[in-house]
């Protein structure tokens, strides 16, 4: 075994065991390529040569690769547009709401088309009326009340000033 | 965004909320009559200055946004006093006045209605004859003694 097999063999042992640099691999496959390689590394070079022929990759997997970019694209794209679809249905359920609400006010209130000023005069008076009359005998009861409390009183002065 | 949403859906509840009044409840009951007198239509009622009762709501008319009455008479007047007694049994409303005569008892309660606007309710109620009267405006207590030493 030569030195340049050595040299060969701690590269290999780099290389399959992954700690080999790119010139390291190189090394090995301008080596390999030489006709007059070691016999003792016939394995590796068959390995080396298996590697540096160029392999046609079947058609069902070019297929299956780009299915799979496809899909994460698509994934990608929905993931993006996701926030804004709940924003969208966020401002649409506010508005449905506020719609809601407009009909709901605006398409109950009471409607007035048959109404007239002097129907509209009546009603204000009556309820007027009913106010100031009941606010009224409030009064009168109070008024009533204090003379009462006053008479009352008057009397009872006057039983004392007796005595 | 959620805030926002939440805020918008929790004030427009509060608004449908106030705004299901009495009124809107007796409307949809048969058997009880509504009325409803805007302040265009008081505007347009013209003098309300009745000579024969030395009365004028003149002054106080042009403080009303509003005028809500409902009646029932019968069966129905049951209903209505109860809805009236389940809107107003709160502690929004302060009973001015209460008058009871014969069989008729009278009440009047005052309340804010928010935007500096005070709604005055006038129930009238006897035994098989019910009248709610729902006042609302910018009107004050004030307002009110004076239209009643007016129409004196």
């Amino acid at each position: 075994m030569n030195i340049e097999t050595e040299y060969i063999k701690s590269l290999l042992s780099k290389y399959y065991s992954g700690n080999s640099t790119l010139d390291e691999e190189r090394i090995i496959r301008e080596y390999f390529t030489e006709s007059d390689t070691d016999p003792e590394l016939e394995a590796d070079r068959a390995v080396f040569a298996a590697m540096s022929t160029p392999v046609e990759a079947p058609e069902s997997l070019h297929a299956a690769v780009e299915r799979t970019i496809d899909e994460r694209a698509v994934l990608e794209v929905k993931r993006r547009l996701r926030p804004r679809y709940g924003r969208i249905a966020a401002a649409a359920a506010v508005l449905v709401l506020a719609i809601t609400a407009s009909v709901h006010f605006l398409g109950d209130k009471p409607a007035q088309p048959e109404m007239t000023p002097e129907e509209a005069r009546e009603h204000t008076v009556m309820a007027l009326t009913l106010l100031t009359k009941t606010v009224r005998k409030g009064y009168m009861a109070m008024e009533t009340s204090a003379q009462t409390a006053s008479t009352t009183i008057t009397t009872a002065e006057n039983s004392l000033n007796k005595l | 965004m959620k805030k926002f949403i939440i805020l918008v859906i929790i004030s427009l509840s509060a608004a449908i909320a106030h705004a299901q009044t009495l009124f809107e409840s007796c409307e949809d009951t048969p058997g009880i009559s509504t009325v409803y007198v805007s302040k265009a239509m008081i505007s347009l009622a013209g003098d309300l200055n009745i000579e024969a009762n030395s009365m004028d709501f003149g002054k106080i008319a042009s403080k009303i946004d509003g005028l809500w009455i409902m009646t029932a008479e019968g069966d129905k007047a049951a209903t209505l006093k109860d809805k009236a007694k389940n809107a107003f049994n709160n502690k929004k409303y302060e009973k001015l006045v209460s008058v009871r005569e014969d069989n008729e008892t009278v009440d009047i309660l005052m309340g804010t209605a928010g935007d500096n606007k005070n709604e005055c309710i006038i129930k009238a109620f006897e035994e098989s004859e019910a009248t709610v009267v729902i006042i609302r405006g910018t009107f004050t207590l004030q307002d009110i003694v004076t239209a009643t030493k007016a129409s004196r």
